[in-house]
């Protein structure tokens, strides 16, 4: 007779993935699940399921709130490393394809860090919700006849929607629950690069086309979740992220702040999402 | 005085997509009119265009391709342009419905959608033979949760259903025969994208 474990797991394995890039904001995901009572663990059948298919990263089984099951994913590592961004065998581009196709899942929210675009009207641990993203790297590179004698031309960017079921569980969030942290919702510019220059970010911030929302910070894995989306205007993806830092030459020295609050404030915000809409759902007399 | 300035004293049919507006004025004028749907990369990713299929006095004129999009299509259906055959009047219902359905999605989220959409289909005919039943069989929902929010997402849900049922019988005059035909078709589609029931065939998980 199969075992819990050895028994296929029933389709689709989860509505809902939450990937975390960092052993941080895998921590801050596991304890604001613990903080809101909900139910974090490992479950055998689900790793067996995942590393029949070639997947490695720790995983957590949250279960079913409201009408979402959830499931966790954790930093995928390299030699014990995390790896962060977009790119390669284990970047968010992979995982995210790799993880959709394996458990049916119809979203995915990345959680965890990001930077802010305007020191003081936002603050660090404020939580950044993108309604779309800016691929920023999609731009053309020309030469100009001022220093340093080249210019980024960004009018080739397209501007990529989040998900508007998971935008709007956020939007719902931020309505009806007071914070002690800002929440704040807009287009995040979304690329590899770790940037520490103030004039970079400041370039970005005032050239990238951006659509009908304003920019409310940037961060490195959304632009590989692009790839996970299969149809061409069903996105999958909401990136929720907490500001660890402003991209300028002050970085280093806000993330020793900022790796501490950034990634529990945006855990905590999309998981009392989670808990509040059930808690709605079971209450509410609709129209 | 430009296109903006002289907005107040545009017809009608101004506030139409231009493909519409085009689409409706031919067909007043006597053409045939239908359309295709063609998905260049099939399997892969599922990229959808729009074929517009023209005939003037009985002759096939160039088609036009569009990429796929919702509001034009739900004009192409107010003006009454049908698909070629049912299996593509089908095809084209299902991104109908995922048009649709978006607004419950949105406001109940996709998990329970999920539960509250397979358990409405459960409990109808459509779903107990067929193509539907098929794709059926490969998806797992929890039972949903029958608070007050699970009447108002069902209702929503059976109402944007019906809604496409009535475009198909009202606006393009389909017999009920036809109609079931191509709302089975659709939901099976609908169900088989939202599930990846062939995606997961093709990658040889079923």
């Amino acid at each position: 007779m199969a075992t819990v474990a050895e028994a296929p797991l029933p389709w689709p394995v989860c509505s809902l993935l939450l990937f975390v890039a960092t052993s941080a904001e895998e921590d801050a995901l596991k304890e604001q699940a613990v903080r809101l009572g909900l139910n974090f663990q490992k479950d055998p059948a689900l790793t067996k399921h995942f590393r029949d298919r070639g997947l490695r990263d720790e995983t957590w089984t949250l279960g079913t709130i409201g009408g979402e099951t959830v499931v966790a994913v954790g930093c995928s590592r390299s030699k014990g490393n995390a790896v962060m961004g977009p790119h390669g065998r284990l970047g968010s581009a992979a995982k995210g394809v790799r993880y959709l196709a394996a458990t049916g899942a119809q979203g995915i929210i990345q959680v965890g860090m990001a930077f802010g675009v305007a020191r003081g009207p936002q603050q660090i641990g404020d939580v950044l919700v993108s309604t779309s993203l800016i691929p920023y790297d999609k731009r053309d590179v020309k030469p100009s006849p001022d220093e340093p004698g080249y210019r980024n031309d960004y009018s080739a960017v397209e501007i990529e929607p989040a998900r508007s079921a998971l935008v709007e569980r956020c939007l719902r969030e931020k309505e009806r629950t007071k914070f002690d942290f800002a929440v704040h919702v807009g287009a995040m510019l979304s690329g590899a690069a770790r940037i520490h220059c103030a004039r970079f970010r400041d370039e970005l911030y005032n050239t990238a086309p951006h659509g009908n929302d304003p920019i409310c910070g940037g961060e490195m894995e959304g632009v590989g979740l692009l790839a996970a989306t299969m149809k061409a205007d069903d996105p999958v993806w909401c990136v929720v992220k907490g500001i660890c830092d402003f991209a300028d030459e002050q970085r280093d020295e806000d993330i020793k702040t900022g790796l501490a609050v950034a990634p529990r404030n945006a855990a905590y915000f999309v998981l009392s999402g989670l808990v509040n809409d059930a808690k709605m759902s079971a209450d509410r007399e609709e129209p | 005085m430009n296109e903006l300035d002289k907005m107040l004293d545009a017809p009608g049919e101004t506030a139409l997509p231009p493909l519409v507006r085009y689409c409706k004025s031919r067909k007043a004028a006597g053409d045939r009119i239908e359309v295709e749907l063609y998905r260049p990369d099939a399997g892969a990713s599922s990229r959808t265009e729009l074929v517009i299929r023209r005939w003037e006095q009985g002759t096939e004129q160039e088609p036009r391709q569009v990429e796929w999009d919702d509001g034009v299509n739900a004009g192409l259906v107010e003006v009454g342009i049908k698909a070629l055959d049912l299996q593509q009047e089908g095809e084209r219902f299902a991104l109908a419905l995922r048009a649709a359905l978006r607004k419950v999605e949105r406001r109940y989220g996709d998990g329970y959608l999920n539960a509250v959409l397979i358990d409405l289909l459960d409990e109808s005919d459509l779903c107990k033979s067929g193509e539907l039943a098929e794709v059926r069989k490969y998806i797992h929902t929890n039972p949903p949760e029958r608070s007050p929010t699970y009447r108002a997402c069902r209702e929503l849900s059976a109402n944007e259903i019906g809604g496409r049922a009535v475009e198909l019988r009202d606006k393009l005059k389909y017999t009920p025969e036809d109609v079931k035909s191509v709302m089975t078709k659709a939901l099976a589609v609908y169900l088989d994208e939202r599930f990846s029931v062939s995606s997961r065939r093709n990658f040889g998980l079923l």
